[in-house]
């Protein structure tokens, strides 16, 4: 099994020097958008990711991008770009959300309801759509080796817009997020900070589900925020850890996948589930010390 | 009184990060030279081993052939592309894809690796198919002449020097075809309007090249292709049709296999009806695609025959 | 007394569109005073300190804070709330709540101003005695040191009103005297008005110039002796309540559950 393993690797041209390598498999179209959309995505989703978790929307982030599959489906089946029907959904779905209100006891269950019935439309599309509708079960796994020269495109001026946006509003956010009551107080509008941060979700959201897929956004847009958020003291360097975790993932995932060939968010989700585990299992240790 | 830490020293490493990335990705694109020279054979990328092996066979010596989806064990619908297909689409003189939404993964890579000087054949494009049609073009002989002589007229002009060799195996590989496209003509003269079914709409181009009456509902089979659930009503038909001795045959789609297709199976074993086993991908994958056919049709053969003297 | 009131209320009634929940309210409150809110479980305290911080409108009435009507986010108000939840996993410092006040409801970035920011926080952290808990994580903290992270935090800004919901609530009675004395002798020093919601009046009894009582829909306000007593409460209520002294000036009021089942 060993020996097989290294036969697939230097067959597929492994070598220790890792310049070598990239410069290697840079000399691929697909493999330079896949790099640069990824990481586009991964800074972002480290960016947003980091105020879900701080902000207890985690399951809204999962339950938007399977909103989201609904609108790609629809988007097919009315023979529309896919990518149009999931902005569409999600930024609606997202809006709901905002607007409905705040008790996070009740929310999951208004957003697991809402989910469902989503889905349930979502097989509806799928099932109206005469042809496999591969491109909308595509969007389940993501295909970062499919990306295009626009599609970066597409996703930098994505990116840029919801970063940009964050930091025009990030003192506000941040509040709301750690303090609601004293922020609201201090005549912060809630509702608006729900709306504005929800809408870059549903767009953070649009974009990562090309490098992951609709399934496993969950890996970028919050496993590495919940990892910051376990050893951050401070925000600022909450973000960073945020951001790199998300960063490395997916950059030793798209580097692993092209000598190994098995999926991209699979690597990827492992990469950041075994950071995960690695956090917790040394902070467990660091309880059991003596003080 | 305690001083508040230096500024966030995290920072840099991240910013350093995303700009050494970039410096590497700008060098790379800088150093790119794309269009591999024309040395040695022509490489073609088939999306599907059976487009694939007729483009072997036209080519020959010229040109070496990649086919992507060919585990017989494995749905193709469901395919999901790894780095080295990526790769093989890069670096590809000539792609051959089935069109019509049964592999657009192949239309993502070739927009993920832009080559103006690469070739593509999109054989449902050639037909004037379109999605939603069925996709299963090379189950019609009709279909498989017009596409190899696509084929033929692309491999000649990507390598014109070579344009009458390609002429010679093109000649040679339509006699090799005649074999099965005969034996379609000698069910066809004994069956014809033979009535069957089948699990899945891969058989219904060659149930009309044979003149079999394919019977089962169509929602049933497109949705198994699609893979939707099929409607309820088409599922009780289905059955009906088997267990009231309306069908002769079970024609039935190894590849694409369902618990529902598995049960409709169950049931024509049962009701003591020949099943014929087909596959969407060459099977087994190391044969040649005609002596795939032939042997697909020979087994329809033996079963149509087999029923009329039994029966 | 002082000509401009921090607080001026007169004939407010407080509810929504088809239900008051009191009426009546008429009062002044001063700088540098110690007024304690108090009244049954869903009176309608935390109504009146919506009012105040203009996060809800008067049913009718006029409601003045520092002469101008109640408006959303006033910088002269510093606001304590309830905090039911404390994120157990966030490891954020403690200094940094603190820091939110300072600059939290600007745009943008604190660029280059963080560590500025931060030292007013680790200032205010310092006026309440809560300098050495600066850098832990809130999750670590009890009850009464998160008090005073948050009231810390209320001071940052310099606010000449204070707003305290239940401070109180979960102490024992050491650290609620503990907090009490806190409370009274930063805002003597910086004179400022501070009104404070309370279950229970006798903490408050060594500090607190006036009391206002919300019950049964009314609003009382004046001295604790004039308020609590078994005759003034028992009209408040509409049902007859008791109010026991006891030998070292504590009072224990009797009644009250009986009085808001009474309609039952």
């Amino acid at each position: 099994m060993t020996t097989k393993f290294i036969a697939t690797l230097s067959s597929s041209g492994f070598s220790f020097n890792l310049y070598s390598d990239l410069v290697n498999m840079w000399q691929y179209d697909f493999m330079r958008h896949a790099f640069e959309a990824g990481t586009i995505v991964a800074v972002v989703a480290g960016v947003v990711g980091y105020f879900v978790v701080m902000r207890r929307l985690s399951f809204a982030a999962h339950a938007l991008s399977h909103i989201g599959f609904a609108g790609a489906a629809g988007a097919v089946l009315v023979g529309l770009n896919p990518l149009s029907g999931l902005l569409l959904f999600t930024s609606g779905g997202g809006l709901t959300m905002a607007v409905l209100g705040r008790k996070a006891s009740s929310r999951d269950v208004q957003i697991g309801t809402v989910l469902a019935f989503m889905l349930g439309l979502g097989v509806l599309f799928i099932n109206l759509y005469k042809g496999y509708a591969t491109e909308a079960y595509s969007l389940l796994f993501g295909e970062i080796l499919g990306i295009s020269s626009s599609d970066v495109i597409a996703t930098l001026v994505a990116g840029l817009v919801i970063i940009t946006a964050i930091i025009v509003i990030f003192r506000r956010l941040l509040f709301t997020s750690l303090d609601e009551d004293v922020a609201e107080a201090k005549g912060i509008s809630m509702m608006g900070m729900s709306i504005i941060f929800m809408l870059l979700l549903a767009v953070a959201t649009s974009i990562a589900v090309q490098v992951v897929g609709v399934l496993l956004i969950f890996a970028l847009m919050v496993t590495p925020a919940a990892i910051a958020q376990r050893i951050a003291r401070r925000p600022s360097q909450g973000l960073t850890i945020s951001i790199c975790i998300a960063l490395l993932a997916t950059w030793f995932g798209l580097f692993i996948s092209y000598y190994i060939p098995y999926p991209v968010s699979f690597f990827i989700t492992t990469t950041v589930f075994v950071a995960y585990l690695l956090v917790r299992l040394f902070q467990s240790n660091l309880v059991h010390r003596p003080r | 009184m305690k001083r508040s830490k230096p500024a966030n020293r995290y920072l840099p490493i991240v910013i350093s990060l995303i700009v050494v990335a970039g410096i590497v990705i700008g060098l790379a694109r800088a150093s790119n030279s794309q269009s591999p020279h024309q040395t040695g054979p022509i490489r073609i990328v088939a999306a599907e081993n059976f487009w694939g092996s007729l483009a072997s066979q036209l080519g020959g010596t010229k040109v070496t052939v990649t086919s992507i989806v060919s585990d017989p064990n494995a749905d193709p619908h469901e395919y999901e592309v790894n780095a080295t297909d990526a790769r093989d689409f890069a670096t590809a003189n000539y792609v051959i894809l089935n069109g019509a939404g049964y592999d657009s993964w192949g239309n993502k890579l070739l927009a993920a690796s832009p080559n103006s000087t690469r070739k593509v054949l999109n054989v449902a494009a050639l037909l004037g198919k379109k999605n939603g049609d069925n996709p299963h073009f090379w189950y019609s002989p009709v279909y498989v002449n017009k596409v190899i002589v696509k084929i033929e007229q692309n491999l000649s002009s990507i390598s014109p020097a070579n344009k009458a060799y390609f002429s010679k195996q093109y000649k040679a590989l339509t006699t090799s075809l005649s074999t099965y496209q005969q034996r379609i003509a000698t069910i066809k003269r004994q069956f014809a309007g033979t009535r069957v079914a089948s699990t899945e709409d891969i058989f219904d181009y060659l149930a009309s090249a044979v003149g079999l009456d394919l019977v089962s509902p169509a929602s049933f089979t497109q949705a198994v292709a699609d893979g939707n659930d099929p409607p309820t009503n088409s599922v009780v038909q289905f059955q009906q049709q088997l267990q009231s001795g309306q069908v002769k045959l079970l024609v039935y789609n190894e590849q694409t296999v369902t618990p529902l297709t598995t049960s409709m199976k169950a049931i024509a074993a049962e009701q003591n009806i020949p099943i014929v086993g087909v596959t969407e991908t060459i099977q087994p994958p190391n044969t040649s695609f005609q002596v795939w056919m032939n042997a697909e049709l020979l087994n329809l053969q033996n079963a149509l025959n087999a029923q009329s003297l039994g029966q | 007394m002082n000509s401009n009131p921090v607080i001026s209320a007169q004939d407010l009634v407080a509810g929504y569109k088809d239900k008051v929940i009191w009426r009546d309210a008429n009062f002044t409150i001063n700088r540098g005073e110690f007024i304690g809110l108090l009244g049954a479980n869903g009176a309608g305290k935390t109504t009146m300190f919506r009012l105040l911080l203009g996060l809800s409108r008067p049913v009718s009435g006029r409601l003045e804070v520092f002469g101008k009507s109640a408006s959303r986010g006033n910088p002269r108000i510093g606001y304590v709330p309830q905090r039911p939840y404390i994120d157990s996993e966030s490891k954020i410092e403690a200094v940094e709540y603190v820091r939110l006040a300072v600059s939290g409801t600007k745009l943008g970035f604190s660029f280059g101003r963080s560590d500025d920011e931060r030292q007013r926080a680790y200032e205010a952290l310092v006026s309440v005695g809560a300098a050495n808990l600066a850098h832990r994580s809130l999750s670590e903290l009890s009850g009464g040191e998160l008090q005073r992270i948050f009231f810390a935090q209320a001071l940052v800004s310099k606010p000449d009103l204070l707003l305290l919901d239940e401070p109180l609530a979960n102490l024992d009675i050491r650290r609620e005297t503990e907090l009490i004395r806190l409370i009274s002798h930063v805002v003597k020093e910086q004179n400022i008005a501070v009104l404070l919601i309370a279950h229970d009046i006798n903490p408050l009894l060594p500090v607190v110039d006036r009391i206002i009582y919300i019950a049964n829909g009314k609003v009382a306000s004046g001295k604790p002796s004039e308020i609590v007593t078994s005759k003034k409460l028992s009209e408040l209520y509409d049902s007859p309540i008791e109010v026991l002294k006891g030998s070292r000036g504590q009072l224990a009021v009797l009644g009250v559950e009986e009085a808001l089942h009474h309609d039952d």
